[in-house]
Formats: C-alpha cells, structure tokens, sequence
C-alpha cells in the first residue's frame, strides 16, 4: 500500500479525508509543517494532501517547496487542500510545482479519486498542467 | 459738457493734474482778456492819436483860412481907410463895392465913421442917423491911439438883422488926432461854412474865439450865445498860460457830449480857433474793432474753457481706471496671498508648473510627504522632477513622466490620478494632476497621502480573506462528512461521530457568523444601539458567573465575595456578552483545571474613577508577542485546533469595552496563566444626588 500524508491543522479534515482513503491506502498525519517534514523524512511518502494555511513557522507552501526542491522527492505529487480559493493562490501553487488543488469545501470522493489516478500513473482531470 | 466749476471740483479731487489743468485754463483765461485789453486800449489810443492829428490839421486849416480871411478884411480896411484919408467924403464906397474892389460876398458893407459917431461912408445905403458913440469899437478906437484890428463879437446887423462881426480900424488924422473908424462887416457864416466843409462829423464843433473866451464865430451855427461858453475854460486856462496851439478833452455842459478839443491861436490877431470832434463819434470804429475783440476773447474763453473740461473730465476718468486698476492689484494680491496660505497650509502636497514646465512652487506637505529639501526641487523640469521622484518610489509603483499623467486626462479632462509608493517610509501617495484652461502657472500636481486609506482598505482585504477562510474550514468538514454519510455504508458508531462532526462544525460556523455580525453592527453603529442604564456591575458579575455553566469536571468560577456595589452605565447584555467571553476563554485556556476567579477593581478618583473585573486562570498563558495578538480577529491562541473558538471573542470584548469608555488589559505568562481585567468609569449617583446613592 502507498503511504499518503495527510497535513491539516484541523482534526476533523485529517479525520474525514483518513477516514475516506484509509481502506486502499496507508494513511499517516501531520497537524503542522514541522511534523511534516519530520515524517516525510521519517516515511517513504508516495503522495502528500497539503493544507496551506497552517500554525507555525512553515506553512503549507512552504512544506510543497521543501517536497519539490529536493532531487528525491521532486517526483512526489502534492495536492494542496486550502480554503484560499483566490486565483493568485492557485496560480502560486501551480507555479511552486503543486500537482493539483483542492478548494475547501472539497469532495471526499474527488480527493480519493485523484490520490487513486495519481498513484496508478492514470491521468486526471485534477492535474496541473505543468506551468 | 458736464463740466463743474473749477473751484468745485468736490472732496475727493485732488489738487495735483487736476488743479493744475483749471489752473492753466484760469492762467489762460487772464492772459487771453489781458492781451484783448491791452489790444483795444492800444488800438482806442491809436484811434484818439489818428483823431488828434486830424483834428490838428483841420484846425490848422481853419487857423490859416480864419488868418486869410481876416488878413482879406483887414487890407480892404486898410485900403478903404488909405483912400478915405485921399479922398475924404469923396470916396464912394457904393462904388468900390460894383467894382468888385471890396468883396462884398464876404464883407457885406463897409462904413466909414467920423470922429463923431456919424456915418461918413458906406458900401451901402446909409438910412437914418445912428450914433456909433456908445458901440465898443468905437469907443475902443477914440479912446486909445493904437492903430489895431479890432473884431467885435458877433451882433445883429442893423438892416438885415443877420449876425455879422465887425472889424474895424481907427483913422489917425496927420496930427494924430482921431480921424474916425473904418468899420467892415464879415459874416460869420463864412468861418462856418469853411467848418461845415472840414466834415467833423455830427458831433464835431469849431469855433473862432476871442481872448477873452466869447466866440466870433462858429460851427454849428446857433445859440448866438455871446456869454463866454464853459466848455472853454480849459482852453482859456491854456492860452492865458501862453499856449499858442494844444489839444485837449472836454464834456460840454451844454450838450454833455464830450470831445477831442484841438485849439490854435491865429498869428496877428487875438483869436484863437478851436475844432472839436465828438470822441464817441472818433471812436466809433474803435468800439467795432473793440466788439470784435470782445467777441474773439469770448469765443477764446470759451474754447479755453471746453478745453479744461474736457481735459478735466478725462483726468477724471483716467483717475478712475486708475483707482479701478489700482483696487483690481490690491484684490489680485489679496487673492494671491490666500492662495499661497492655502498652498502652504494644504495637507496636500503640491508642486506647481509654470509655463515652460519648470517647478515653481512646492508647498511644506510635499516636502513632509517625500523628504525633499525645496531648494532641491524648484526649478527642475518636468523630465527632472518625474526622474526625482521616480527614484524615490518603489519599483513598479512609480511615478512616470508629468508629460503620461497629463495624456491620460486626456484632452477634454483637466484631472488624472494615481498611486505611488515612496520606498522609503512605504508612503502610498495619490498623485493628481491638475490643468488650468488658462495659458499661465496652470498645471500643478497634487500629492495626497493615503498610506492611512490603503492600509485600512489592505486590512479589510485581508479581514475578508481571513473570515473566509474561517468559514471554509468547519464548511469543509460539513460538507465533507455529509458526502461521506450520504455515499458510504457506515457503522453506527461512524456515522454518530460523522454527524456529531457536523453539528459540531456547522455550530462553529454559525457562531463566527453571528459574531462577525456582531463586530460589524458595533462598528457600524459605533454604540449607538446600546441600551444603556445605571446598574451595579458587582451584581451583575455575580449573576453571570453563578449562571455559567463550565465544562464536566470544572468548579464554578470562583467570586469574591461581599463586593461592594459599583455604579456603571452600560449596557448589560452587551456587558454579559464580554463577561461570558472572558469566562469562556479563562476555561478553554486552562485545559488542565484549576480555579478561574473573579475579582473586583477600583481604580482613581473623580471624573477618571474606574470599577472593574478580574478574571484570572491558572491556563496555558500567552507569551508578550501573542498577547500584543490577542485582539487580532481570528487569533487564535490554541494552535493545536483542540481548543475551540472563532477567533472573534476578545475581538468583541475589547470592541464592547471601548465603546463603553472603558479599556480591557491583559496580563498573561506563557504556562503560568492569564488575567483579564475588564475597566468601565464609574457612574456617579443616580440624578447627581448623594442622599440617594
């Protein structure tokens, strides 16, 4: 099973979007940017579902720059999962390597499904195109 | 013409052109009546000379024909008297008179008297016997052997009774003895014939008077008046002062004509002809040429006249303009110094172009807003200024040329604007730019600071996007879990949970909202809607506290008792409302347990005399950069997510406090705990009556 890290500084998403990819996937939790990075350093993460804004000193931007600077992980697709639903925030995304977005209030099932398209290498409708 | 006298040229005229141009007329004036008198005196003077040389001359003409006519007379005296010593009675004087020898045209009878008185001879026929005894000429002549002429005054002839003179001669017999008179008559017609020729006019007289001032003749005749005439003394005066000729004025008392008298004494004889011309006849011609200097002088006047006050009138109304342009700069400069104190009292900035696009005028705000010295800046141009300021802007909010904000108010508009940021103190400054349609200074660019608008309207900004976000994330788990339970078979126990997520989220959300709502109704209405009344805050403390319900396992917050009563004007709901916040929080913060107490503050004295609450809490505490946070909507001191809250209640706390005039401190150790303590001024008694405290 694929090991996906759920960041979100509110339980009940962690729980909801768990609770959704649990059966097919090995699902493991960050509530902020630091423990993030601590278990993508710790686990063999294959996706990321990234929250934006968060407590503490790093934010979920700054989780994706970690995840995309770094030669091993580059190829690990994120989603990020935020309530900003501005334009320029998608585009920053896109533009920082996000491979899709998800706008708080998001569907469980369309989350699930992309996480299943992504990591079966089939292509979906959520994905970037690259910038 | 409206022109006033030249003395009454009113109050308010000066005494400079004004004065000056009446005086000249005046001077004028003088001058012109001056030279006209002098003109007709002159030519008056001209006219009695001219008149005094012919007057001389007529009278010498009569002086020679009067010496010629009696010269005449007395040869044929002379002649008659050498014959009648020949001849004695023999001599026929009838005769000599046919023969033409005596002219008897002028001399109508000669006689011859013997030294008895009686005729002896005559020219013509002697009728009767007169004695000449008792006549003047015959008693001149016996009584005195001189051999003179003597001419008597004029008297009635005998026969014809026509005025004749008679001249006559004393006959001297060889031994001396008186022989008797040769007498001849003359008519003084002929002397005044003669002066009815000279044309002296209608006024004009002459006469041949004897030294002893009675006439012998004269013009014209009449009056016959043998009495000295008065007008003569002058003349009488003259000759008895030795004068053989003169001339001088005389009214006469007889016809009170006054006239140009000429007098000469005939040489031989002892008479004198005088001539007269009446001097309003001799200046007739004077007065015309007078009358017509009069009338030159006048129109002169006149034309002096109009002149000053036309001349006036202009003066007049140049003083005016004048006085107008004078008045129109005093205004203008009135206007102008407003204007600078408004451009330098502007809390705008502005910079004025002149025409050939070069900084003129920077007021003190422009300066203030950029930092500049003004020095630095009058005189550049339009490139200049928009390269000053362009360097002192950030990147990509800079100022362009004058020349871009200029086309971008296009043809018609005579105003642009846009933002720029000064780097160095993140001034946001509005740049307008304004345009006169008149050809002088007219653009000018106005600088309005509005760091303050732009910060407000980020702040708002960023309140929106952060309230939304708030909103989105308990609507994400709403929306989330419903799709959950409406798509999957579930447990009961899951779908339990599920739905208590969702109530529990769905409550969340509804109590941003209603908080957001009431933050934004405070805002608005600034306390208006507050329902202010008296109260005491200890009771009202107390029942709030005692009617909190906190969470399983916690004690009640714990009062201090026997509180003294505390008179504030407030609104209680509102009050409750902050009361239970502060509560909520001192419970939610202190996760591990422990006592919330409350207790009661009073702090200063009269009018700045303040009552309060303390809620203090053994919790989790703040450090100072989150207390300096805490009133920040949406600051949420728990970062786990495990304390719940909206992140607005110390928001409305503090925003309830101050408008009640009361404030809201905060004291807080991170691990330690937190004391709020909510301030209000103390109310004094009920209708300012101490009796009834």
């Amino acid at each position: 099973m694929h090991k996906v890290l759920i960041v979100d500084d509110q339980p009940e998403i962690r729980r909801l979007l768990n609770f959704t990819l649990r059966d097919e996937f090995d699902v493991i939790e960050a509530a902020d940017g630091e423990s993030a990075l601590a278990m993508l350093e710790a686990h063999d993460v294959r996706l990321v579902l990234l929250d934006v804004m968060m407590p503490g000193a790093i934010d979920g931007l700054g989780v994706l720059d970690v995840v995309k600077s770094s030669t091993h992980r580059t190829h690990v697709p994120v989603a990020m999962l935020t309530a900003r639903g501005q334009v320029i925030d998608f585009e920053e995304a896109r533009a920082r390597g996000a491979d899709a977005y998800f706008t708080k209030p998001f569907s469980p099932m369309e989350v699930h499904q992309w996480v299943r398209d992504r990591l079966s290498g089939t292509p979906s409708p959520r994905d970037f195109t690259p910038p | 013409m409206n022109s006033g006298p030249p003395a009454g040229a009113g109050p308010q005229s000066d005494r400079g052109p004004l004065g000056r141009v009446w005086t000249a007329a005046l001077a004028l004036l003088v001058l012109t009546w001056a030279l006209i008198a002098w003109q007709v005196a002159a030519h008056r003077e001209g006219e009695l000379q001219a008149a005094g040389r012919d007057l001389a001359n007529l009278t010498r003409l009569s002086q020679a024909h009067a010496e010629r006519t009696l010269q005449n007379a007395d040869q044929v005296l002379r002649f008659v008297r050498a014959r009648y010593r020949d001849l004695g009675s023999r001599l026929d004087l009838g005769r000599l008179a046919e023969q033409g020898v005596i002219d008897t045209a002028n001399f109508p009878r000669v006689d011859v008297a013997d030294p008895q008185g009686h005729y002896a001879l005559s020219s013509r026929p002697i009728s009767g016997r007169t004695s000449l005894l008792g006549r003047e000429p015959f008693k001149v002549h016996a009584s005195s052997p001189a051999d003179s002429l003597f001419i008597s005054r004029p008297e009635p002839d005998r026969e014809t009774g026509q005025q004749i003179l008679q001249l006559t001669r004393r006959i001297t017999l060889p031994d001396g003895a008186f022989g008797g008179v040769v007498m001849l008559s003359l008519d003084p017609g002929r002397f005044s014939r003669f002066h009815g020729d000279l044309q002296l006019g209608a006024q004009g007289v002459s006469s041949v008077i004897g030294m002893d001032g009675t006439a012998r003749a004269r013009f014209p005749e009449g009056g016959g008046a043998v009495a000295a005439d008065p007008a003569h003394a002058p003349l009488l005066k003259r000759l008895a002062a030795g004068e053989s000729s003169g001339a001088y004025t005389v009214r006469s008392p007889l016809d009170g004509v006054e006239r140009l008298m000429h007098f000469r004494r005939l040489a031989g004889f002892d008479l004198v002809v005088v001539s007269g011309l009446g001097l309003d006849e001799v200046l007739a011609p004077h007065r015309r040429t007078r009358n017509a200097l009069v009338l030159l002088g006048s129109l002169a006047s006149l034309l002096i006249l109009s002149l000053a006050a036309s001349g006036a009138r202009h003066l007049r109304q140049m003083r005016g303009e004048l006085q107008a342009r004078v008045q129109a700069q005093l205004e203008l400069q009135q206007s102008t110094e407003q204007l600078r104190a408004i451009f330098g009292s502007s809390p705008d900035g502005l910079v004025g172009f002149d025409a050939s696009g070069h900084v003129r005028q920077v007021n003190p705000a422009f300066l203030r807003m950029t930092g500049a010295e003004g020095g630095d800046i009058e005189g550049m141009s339009e490139a200049q200024f928009g390269g000053w300021l362009s360097a002192r802007c950030q990147p990509g909010a800079g100022f362009e040329r004058v020349a871009a904000l200029q086309a971008q108010a296009g043809p018609q508009a005579t105003s642009a604007q846009r933002n720029l940021m000064i780097a160095a103190d993140k001034r946001v400054l509005q740049v307008g730019f304004g345009c006169a349609d008149g050809p002088g200074t007219a653009r000018v660019l106005a600088f309005r600071d509005v760091t303050h608008e732009t910060e407000v309207a980020q702040i708002q900004s960023e309140f929106l996007a952060t309230a939304a976000h708030e909103l989105r994330t308990p609507m994400a788990s709403v929306h989330g879990f419903a799709e959950v339970l409406s798509t999957q078979d579930l447990s009961e126990a899951e779908r339990r949970e599920f739905t208590d997520i969702i109530l529990q989220q769905s409550g969340n959300m509804s109590r941003i909202l209603d908080e957001l709502l009431d933050l934004a109704r405070m805002e608005a209405r600034r306390g208006k809607d507050f329902k202010r009344r008296p109260l005491d805050l200890a009771a009202l403390v107390h029942d709030t506290a005692r009617a909190y319900k906190p969470a399983a396992g916690r004690q009640p917050p714990a009062l201090e008792p026997d509180a003294p009563p505390m008179r504030v004007l407030a609104d209680a709901d509102k009050l409750r409302q902050a009361l239970l916040n502060v509560l909520s929080n001192a419970y939610k913060y202190s996760p591990g347990g422990g006592p919330v107490a409350v207790q009661f503050l009073a702090r200063g004295s009269g009018s700045a005399a303040q009552v309060g609450v303390c809620i203090s809490d053994p919790g989790i505490g703040m450090n100072p950069a989150e207390v300096a946070q805490v009133f920040e909507r949406f600051y949420r001191a728990d970062k786990s997510g495990r304390v719940p809250g909206t992140g607005l209640g110390m928001s409305l706390v503090k925003e309830i406090m101050e408008l009640h005039q009361g404030e809201v401190e905060i004291v807080s150790t991170a691990g330690q705990g937190t004391r709020v303590s909510l301030w209000l001024p103390e109310a004094g008694p009920p209708d300012g009556d101490p009796a009834h405290a």
